[in-house]
């Protein structure tokens, strides 16, 4: 029998990445379950969960929910409690995601340059579904200074890239003004 | 700079720039264009004509600038059509006419104005009618030559552009009087405001005026607002940027010049392409100075009185002895004021008869014209006409104000037309022409200074109102109010040609030709005489223009009408309307997790969808790709091969209705798959025809894996969840793609098994068609026995994190066992061998039937394009059936695309019998392959037909056979 070894999504990718007010890094990989309520089984699960997220809304507990998508939120960690299955669809999606962090002054003004999302209405923490460019994004604004930005594994490559471009036209233009 | 005078509020005279125009070298500060380094240098020739090639100076000092239009050069590109009014000078700035040869001053092509009246409107519409050959060959090429607008660089633009999104509560578009006085009230209340402005400078018409307001200079007055909105956290100030389209839903198109003012603009993008969505928006974007239509209006040196205006306050340019004609009273308070400080102004032309003034400064002619202009590159003298006298007048500058027109152009972006006003003799916006746009200042016909800013203050009042914000208490700032009476005049009737569209080189007697020719409607006018349809789109222009028309016409300027405005307001490169999609912006590239180890290996890669996959291994001595590509077959055929199979969609089907489910969107019964079973699946589009095929393994009993093809993943998926919501939205399950989740790998071969005994320490006991979870060490794998080459076949599927380490071994083990990795190329070719269908064959227009697989159809019950696909004409005889390809000469090449006729028929598409969908050549059997989809294709086993390939020049004969070429019975996958 062989022995397997992990590489990470973002393995041969140069992370983390500094251009003028901003970091990218990659984060290091949680568990990523998700959970799909059945129909009319919404309020059934939110009483074992605690909470299912509404639209937008991160909710942190043991376990981090994050709301990914129609009438899907993805659990970030271990412990999910047991017995969910009987309420909703679990799927895990832990090696399906890829994960940086956007920090600093013009994280912003960065993903204003890729994101058509008014981050100004995003309370901290809040999660968002959207496009970057043509790459599909789930996006949790932890403050108005960090970004945790998912896409597929396969697109890691395509999600840096968009980044560092747009990291290095706004770190131009703060060297000008 | 012989013709700078003192001041300048722009200049920075401590910071002198030295530039380039036309081969000479010239000097300016910091804070001048190149059009008022220009004008200061004592260059008012700046380039030729579109059309005739005349000399041509600026004719303004904004965006709106059809003259001046020049190509700038850096780092070995160029870029054409910048506007000289636009451009900032920048140490080092390399600056080039355009549209002339072998110089600007000697034009060869100028030699078109001598033949001006052969070469009116439409004179090519009639004139190159014959040979109807030489059109594309010969006449289109060399008129294109002879027209200018520039030249394509012709080179890949490798400056870097940008794109960007902005969200507000309030956008003010344009930072005159108006838009300050918005932008400073909306500012106080907290509100998030966006002020964008074309200039550099924040002051718009004030910045060239010189008046007072509150008592001090304009200039300070804008200093100081500027100062306060730039302390203002909620408040973002955008100059250099001009708002050029007004979208749905509050969403506003912006092109921002960013790095091409700098001499060294480093990373910094040239320009950027905003989409700015607010709430609300104000249109302050003031009004265009128009010009009068007399003989030799578009002589260098005649310029628009308020460009004379704005490079005196702003640049210091002096304009040397100054003609003003005017029509209005703003022209003649504004001659007033230049010449009280200190501008030459040796006339004042104005055709009002009554027209009494006194203390000017400057001899006062009423009831009088210009008529003619003179000079060769530039104005020497002018020619007035007063009371049917004649006499010439020397001067350096013509200055002409013939009234001004509101900038509307965004508020007619969605589709609705401004209304006449006759005391202004203008077009003007209504309220409500785009919702959340309101027109204020100038841009509705406020054109007092005071009017402007108490107009600006009561439309942000309005857009707070309606955000729910309460409106400071502000004073309206004290401010000239003088009125503006005007008597309209769009044409001075006398010999010569006088210039409408300075841009795209049209005359009032183009205007007339175009009616006198039935073009009477103002879209055909301008459609016949190219007016408005040059960068500038007519904003100098229109309005004159079709005041002329209306007059030949007959008619009223209103019933007229103006023609369309749409967006882009100002001209918009496309290397920033496509900004971020040049090189891999171009789309996104998705990677398998054995990527890197496929490039490493030297392969090939080949695009599937955004995927990208290996096509073959080289290896050392490989006469060509078929080489590596019949090793990697023999690698199946005969002991093992690897292949990434990961970017198969996959998605879990989960939940008590699961099963239920998937027999409403397959052809197939899934809910009685038994658990650790796969069974081949078929998808029908709702109209009967086949979506796509793969496979549906049975992990759970409420859990199912449904595999795709890599190009449909996404419309499966798609088409899932169309079907869940519009027709079982009640039933109990969910669904999600796992296909990133999952590394997924084929092991296929004699030696398949004994290789997975290596991994897993024992060969699993796997029926055909079965799955069950594996273990691989730690990590939890499933294991599915299924086959796409027609050999012993397994695929492996590991959490993408062991994706990579799981190939490198593989691919290790299969080469020690006489096999190795293998690519899309030998896929292929080992699926044609056996007949297995991919989207070459299902490409939309088959059906199950014509496929081979109606039997997959159940009977038993319905699925979504059961009926449909059961419809007269999707099966039967008439429809192309899918049959195997061989070649009578077996080293005859077959290409996927050629077509099939009988025998002894003309290869036309009366005679057609079908066509090739996929070919190979078949080490496996020596010789090529062929399936194709051919009319009664099944009935008509043994039957030689003529392949055609017009692409290739190939013609050959084949034999139509059974499309499974290799183990027919399936031995060699099943045992």
């Amino acid at each position: 029998m062989i022995e397997l070894s992990p590489t990470g999504a973002f393995g041969v990718l140069r992370l983390p990445l500094e251009q003028g007010e901003t970091r990218l890094s990659a984060i290091a990989p949680p568990r990523i379950t998700a959970i799909a309520p059945y129909p009319g089984q919404m309020n059934a699960l939110s009483r074992r969960l605690g909470a299912f997220p509404a639209p937008g809304e991160v909710h942190d507990g043991q376990l981090r929910l994050v709301w990914s998508g129609r009438e899907m939120a993805f659990a970030f960690g271990e412990g999910l409690p047991e017995g969910l299955e009987d309420f909703a669809a679990l799927c895990d999606q832990s090696d399906a995601w890829a994960g940086l962090a956007l920090v600093g002054q013009d994280a912003q003004a960065v993903l204003a340059r890729l994101v058509a999302l008014d981050l100004r209405a995003l309370a901290a923490p809040s999660s968002a579904r959207a496009l970057m460019g043509h790459l599909p994004l789930l996006l949790i604004k932890e403050s108005d200074t960090r970004f945790d930005l998912w896409t597929f594994r396969s697109m890691a490559d395509s999600l840096v890239h968009e980044m560092e471009a747009a990291m290095r036209g706004v770190a131009a233009r703060r060297a000008i003004s | 700079m012989r013709r700078r005078a003192t001041g300048g509020s722009a200049l920075d005279r401590g910071r002198k720039l030295g530039f380039r125009f036309a081969a000479q070298r010239m000097e300016g500060f910091a804070g001048d264009t190149l059009a008022s380094a220009l004008l200061a240098n004592g260059v008012r020739l700046m380039g030729r004509s579109f059309k005739y090639h005349r000399p041509r100076g600026v004719l303004t000092a904004g965006s709106e600038e059809p003259n001046a239009l020049v190509e700038v050069r850096r780092d070995g590109q160029f870029h054409p059509n910048i506007r000289a009014t636009l451009q900032d000078l920048h140490p080092g700035l390399e600056a080039r006419a355009q549209n002339c040869w072998p110089s600007l001053r000697r034009d060869v092509m100028a030699v078109n104005d001598l033949l001006s009246p052969f070469l009116g409107a439409g004179f090519y519409y009639k004139t190159f009618m014959w040979p109807r050959a030489f059109w594309e060959g010969l006449y289109e090429p060399l008129i294109r030559r002879a027209a200018g607008l520039g030249r394509l660089p012709g080179s890949h633009d490798n400056s870097l552009h940008e794109r960007a999104f902005a969200f507000c509560d309030l956008l003010v578009i344009g930072a005159g009087p108006t838009g300050l006085m918005a932008a400073l009230m909306a500012g106080r209340t907290g509100a998030d405001v966006i002020l964008a402005e074309e200039d550099r400078q924040m002051g718009g018409r004030l910045l060239g005026d010189n008046g007072q307001i509150d008592g001090v200079p304009a200039a300070a007055w804008v200093k100081a607002v500027r100062a306060e909105l730039a302390s203002l956290p909620n408040v973002r100030l955008m100059p250099r940027t001009s708002i050029f389209g007004a979208y749905d839903g509050g969403v506003f198109g912006a092109l921002e010049r960013v790095a091409q003012h700098l001499a060294e603009p480093g990373l910094t993008p040239r320009e950027c392409y905003w989409r700015i969505a607010a709430r609300r928006a104000i249109l302050a974007s003031g009004a265009l100075e128009r010009p009068i239509a007399h003989p030799g209006n578009d002589r260098p040196g005649v310029m628009l009185l308020s460009a004379v205006a704005s490079y005196w306050h702003r640049w210091a340019v002096d304009p040397g002895r100054v003609v003003v004609f005017g029509n209005n009273d703003h022209a003649l308070a504004t001659a007033r004021r230049l010449a009280a400080e200190g501008m030459r102004i040796v006339s004042y032309i104005d055709p009002r008869e009554d027209l009494v003034a006194s203390d000017t400064g400057f001899p006062l002619r009423s009831g009088a014209e210009v008529v003619a202009t003179r000079g060769r590159h530039e104005l020497r003298e002018v020619t007035i006409r007063a009371k049917g006298r004649e006499h010439r007048i020397v001067c350096d500058t013509l200055a002409l104000s013939g009234g001004w027109n509101p900038t509307l152009a965004l508020a007619c972006h969605h589709g609705m037309r401004p209304v006449w006003d006759e005391g202004l003799a203008t077009f003007v916006p209504r309220p409500g022409m785009v919702p959340g746009l309101e027109p204020a200042g100038a841009a509705r016909g406020r054109f007092s200074t005071a009017a402007c800013l108490a107009d600006g203050m009561q439309a942000a009042r309005d857009a707070l109102a309606e955000l729910g914000r309460t409106p400071p208490d502000m004073p309206v700032p004290e401010a000239e109010d003088g009125g503006y009476a005007l008597r309209p005049l769009w044409e001075v009737r006398a010999p010569g040609r006088a210039w409408l569209d300075f841009a795209n080189d049209v005359t009032t007697k183009d205007v007339a030709l175009a009616a006198q020719e039935g073009y009477a409607s103002v879209e055909h006018m301008k459609r016949y005489t190219t007016q408005g349809m040059a960068p500038d789109q007519g904003k100098s222009s229109n309005m004159g223009a079709l005041a002329v028309l209306a007059d030949v016409t007959g008619g009223t300027i209103p019933e007229t009408g103006t023609t369309t405005f749409r967006p882009p307001f100002v001209p918009v490169s496309i290397g920033t309307l496509g900004a971020g999609a040049r090189g891999k912006g171009f789309r996104p590239e998705r990677r398998t997790t054995s990527d890197a180890q496929a490039r490493a290996l030297g392969a090939p890669m080949i695009e599937a969808g955004l995927w990208y996959r290996p096509a073959y291994f080289p290896r050392p001595g490989d006469a060509d790709w078929r080489a590596a590509c019949n090793r990697e077959v023999g690698f199946v055929r005969n002991a093992v091969g690897v292949c990434d199979v990961s970017t198969l969609g996959k998605i879990a089907v989960q939940g008590p209705d699961a099963g239920r489910f998937l027999d409403l969107v397959y052809t197939g019964t899934m809910s009685r798959l038994t658990p650790c079973r796969v069974r081949y699946g078929l998808m029908l589009r709702e109209d009967g025809h086949v979506m796509d095929d793969g496979t549906c393994a049975r992990l759970g009993a409420q859990d199912f894996l449904v595999t795709t093809t890599t190009a449909a993943a996404s419309e499966v998926m798609r088409h899932l969840d169309f079907v869940q919501q519009a027709f079982c939205s009640d039933w109990q399950l969910r669904f999600a793609s796992v296909t990133e989740h999952w590394a997924q790998m084929a092991i296929a071969g004699p030696l398949a098994g004994e290789l997975l005994g290596h991994v897993l320490g024992d060969v699993p006991d796997l029926p055909f068609m079965g799955c069950q979870p594996v273990q691989i060490g730690d990590v939890a794998g499933r294991l599915f026995r299924i086959s796409f080459s027609g050999e012993r076949g397994y695929e492996l599927a590991v959490p993408a994190d062991f994706g990579a380490d799981l190939f490198r071994h593989l691919v290790a083990l299969a080469e020690g066992l006489g096999g190795g990795s293998y690519g899309m190329e030998a896929l292929n070719v080992l699926r044609i061998e056996k007949g297995f269908v991919t989207h070459a064959e299902i490409d939309g227009r088959v059906t199950a039937f014509d496929l081979g697989l109606q039997a997959m159809v159940s009977g038993k019950k319905d699925c979504i394009g059961k009926v449909m696909s059961q419809r007269e004409g999707l099966c039967g005889p008439e429809r192309l059936q899918i049959v195997g390809l061989r070649p009578t000469d077996a080293n005859a090449e077959i290409h996927a695309g050629a077509h099939l006729y009988p025998m002894r028929a003309a290869a036309k598409a009366a005679h057609g019998q079908g066509h090739v969908t996929s070919a190979c050549y078949s080490p496996t059997l020596a010789t090529w392959l062929g399936l194709a989809l051919v009319v009664n294709g099944r009935a008509r086993h043994g039957e030689t037909l003529r392949l055609v390939d017009g692409l290739r020049g190939q013609r050959m004969e084949v034999t139509l056979c059974d499309p499974v070429f290799f183990d027919p019975d399936g031995g060699r996958m099943r045992d």
